[in-house]
């Protein structure tokens, strides 16, 4: 009968398993995350990734069950509670929305660390497999699903990215409205507390599914950094998620092979990686860091030229052109340093705006120059 | 069928014994005077509570600032810097790992400023990326140590501390460089104190009788910094953070004052810090950074739920307005 059944690992390898589910599992967080980072949630991704380990550890003493369904579903409702406990403490006034993330998670942090390390006090506690998951086991723990055994984490995962994503096309039009214009959404008639609560619950059930294979960190750098690229460079929510899917993909593929060539851990690469992305986005995009400062030499550069070809158009043909004009001259004429009038020069000859008139020893106006001194004079109204 | 674990971790539970909760209530309210009067006991506590007094007196500056959350981030990035140290120093030398974790901190910082300052990404998710992005490289990192030959030789697991901590391997020189530390970011503090309530409530203010806002931001962050970067022995980069935020929340709930508030927070952190580092002392298996947090967020918790501003007197309050206005 064995032999009849179909197996994943018959046809796709070990590794390609890894990196499939790692690629589904990054799709997922990312979805959600864009919704995230447009509500300015990111850092509740932090507090969520610490405190789902003390859910699970407490689900895990009431089912006694390591393979028990049950054992996600509580860990995931214990997710919610914390989202819902950050509300509560900052709604007290007590203390800022921040402060409360950066109160709540520690303390359900350290309290999950010590319940592990007090009833496994003979064991010390992994610290590998809290934070960075188990992703080179991914492939050996198999389960059987509609007659193909394949990788449990793999079809834990792919449940959550369908449940995302008919999520995200059924509420479509309700999360765009809450997230970009609450008041509009209360006006128009539905409860986004409600809607909240519902992001809220499926980050916290995707957060503990991503958990086991991909740890507590990773989790936070999957839902928030794909997302935030996307953010960048896209100005439509439609396109922000798929823009985001994409990053997720293509991080997930570089991080892995990266990391199996350089046998290091694959959840933690794919982390680094996802920074990595993110940061070049952020130089490179349309309004980045180093395009921005291209654009801005570029302009300097081209305002230069324009002052010397105004500077030529407003003087050829007047009998000062001779002296306000010269080839020895010109350079005192526009108050410039002789090197610089000099490179100045050159470039505006090279680019064909200008040409050096040998019979009377003066810079005169090309065609091309000619038409942009009639340009700039109209644009500036000269 | 091979059995389906969620998590390889919790292949450990049964393997494990559970601990008689009664014995540890009551071994928590006799403190053992043999633990305390013991030297490693002593040695350890006086650096964890030397820590979180001065911790606890900064922190309160990046709260009211409202830049809790860059203390985490910080601290969860200065962790790849601290391995980069062992792996070219080769060794567990906590000066060398001090340094590397200061710069690497200090990189961190850079980034989410050049990030936050010219993107259109706001401060929340500039944090989150970069966190988990340094950490992901520390984690990177260590990974790559633990399968490289040239390191097989040299003990590493020193290196795991760092991350949730372990009072129980702080050595006399780990509390000279927390004094070294500590002792001139008070002093700092104090020398400053009057630029950086100024700084802090009235940042136009300040600008305008000649105080530096670059300058006292550098400040801030160089001391957050140094004892971010101390601390990641004792408590580990993943809570190093709430030693500056938690005891600073505990002390808003009891004063107004400025300088109230700042006493009260080094006290509740001296406090937590004494009382966690024994309460790990006792049990070998809990990490000192969880403890003290723990007993920390409690008495945060507490202090908001029966501070004068906190949630019980403002409900009697409201009681007594209802009452008051149902006797006229």
């Amino acid at each position: 009968m064995i032999n009849l059944m179909f197996k994943l690992s018959n046809f796709i390898g070990l590794g390609e398993q890894i990196l499939i589910t790692m690629i589904i599992t990054a799709i997922a967080c990312a979805l959600l995350g864009c919704f995230l980072v447009l509500r300015k949630l990111s850092m509740v991704t932090d507090a969520l990734s610490h405190s789902i380990l003390l859910g699970i550890v407490i689900a895990y003493f009431v089912t006694k069950d390591l393979g028990s369904p049950f054992l996600i579903i509580g860990a995931g409702i214990f997710g919610v509670f914390t989202v819902y406990s950050i509300e509560l403490v900052a709604n007290t006034g007590l203390v800022k929305n921040d402060d409360a993330v950066g109160i709540i998670f520690p303390l359900y942090f350290s309290l999950g660390v010590i319940l592990i390390s007090m009833f496994a006090s003979n064991v010390h506690l992994d610290t590998d497999i809290v934070l960075m998951g188990q992703t080179i086991m991914i492939p050996l723990y198999t389960t059987e699903f509609l007659g193909i055994v394949l990788p449990k984490s793999l079809l834990n995962m792919s449940i959550i990215l369908l449940i995302n994503v008919i999520f995200i096309l059924l509420f479509y039009k309700e999360l765009k409205v809450s997230t970009f214009d609450p008041q509009q959404a209360t006006l128009s008639g539905f409860k986004s507390t409600f809607l909240f609560y519902c992001l809220m619950a499926l980050s916290s059930f995707t957060a503990v599914s991503a958990f086991d294979t991909v740890g507590a960190i990773l989790v936070i750098s999957l839902f928030i950094a794909p997302s935030a690229s996307a953010y960048l460079i896209t100005k439509d929510l439609k396109y922000m998620l798929i823009v985001a899917s994409l990053y997720a993909t293509v991080n997930s593929i570089i991080g892995y092979y990266v990391a199996v060539a350089l046998n290091v851990s694959i959840s933690g690469m794919v982390a680094v990686i996802s920074g990595l992305t993110c940061f070049l986005t952020v130089l490179f995009y349309e309004n980045g860091v180093v395009t921005s400062l291209l654009r801005l030499r570029r302009n300097r550069r081209q305002l230069k030229l324009d002052l010397v070809i105004v500077h030529i158009g407003n003087h050829l043909g007047q009998e000062s052109e001779q002296l306000e004009l010269g080839f020895d001259s010109i350079a005192n004429h526009l108050s410039w340093k002789q090197e610089r009038s000099s490179k100045t020069l050159k470039r505006l000859i090279k680019e064909n705006y200008i040409v050096a008139e040998q019979v009377k020893k003066i810079f005169i106006l090309t065609e091309k120059g000619q038409e942009r001194y009639d340009l700039l004079k109209t644009q500036y109204g000269l | 069928m091979e059995i389906m674990d969620l998590m390889y971790l919790f292949n450990l539970f049964t393997a494990s014994k559970i601990i008689d909760i009664g014995s540890f209530q009551l071994a928590f309210l006799s403190l053992d005077m043999d633990i305390l009067s013991s030297y490693v006991f002593m040695v350890v506590c006086a650096g964890t509570m030397i820590l979180a007094a001065a911790a606890g007196a900064i922190g309160t500056i990046s709260v009211l600032k409202g830049q809790s959350l860059i203390g985490d981030a910080i601290g969860h990035s200065a962790y790849p810097g601290v391995v980069i140290a062992f792996m070219i120093g080769m060794a567990l030398d906590p000066l060398k790992l001090f340094i590397g974790a200061i710069i690497s901190g200090a990189i961190a910082f850079a980034l989410i400023q050049l990030i936050s300052r010219h993107s259109k990404l706001n401060l929340d998710a500039t944090l989150a990326i970069i966190l988990s992005s340094f950490f992901g490289l520390g984690m990177v990192l260590k990974s790559y140590i633990q399968g490289h030959e040239a390191f097989a030789h040299v003990s590493q697991g020193g290196l795991k501390n760092y991350i949730f901590g372990q009072a129980a391997y702080i050595k006399n020189a780990d509390v000279y460089l927390i004094l070294a530390v500590a002792i001139p970011s008070i002093l700092i503090f104090i020398i400053f104190y009057k630029e950086f309530k100024v700084f802090i409530f009235d940042e136009t203010y300040a600008k305008s009788i000649g105080i530096k806002s670059n300058f006292m931001y550098a400040l801030m962050l160089v001391i957050t910094m140094g004892l971010i970067a101390t601390g990641l022995k004792v408590v580990g980069a993943i809570l190093i953070s709430s030693f500056l935020i938690v005891p600073a929340i505990t002390a808003m709930q009891w004063a107004q004052q400025f300088n109230r508030v700042i006493l009260i927070a080094s006290l509740t952190g001296m406090f937590s810090a004494f009382l966690g580092t024994y309460i790990s002392s006792i049990y070998p298996g809990m990490s000192t950074g969880p403890s003290i947090i723990l007993v920390m967020s409690l008495i945060a918790f507490l202090s908001m739920l029966i501070g004068p501003r906190g949630i019980l007197a403002k409900y009697f309050r409201r009681r007594k307005f209802i009452n008051d206005k149902s006797n006229v």
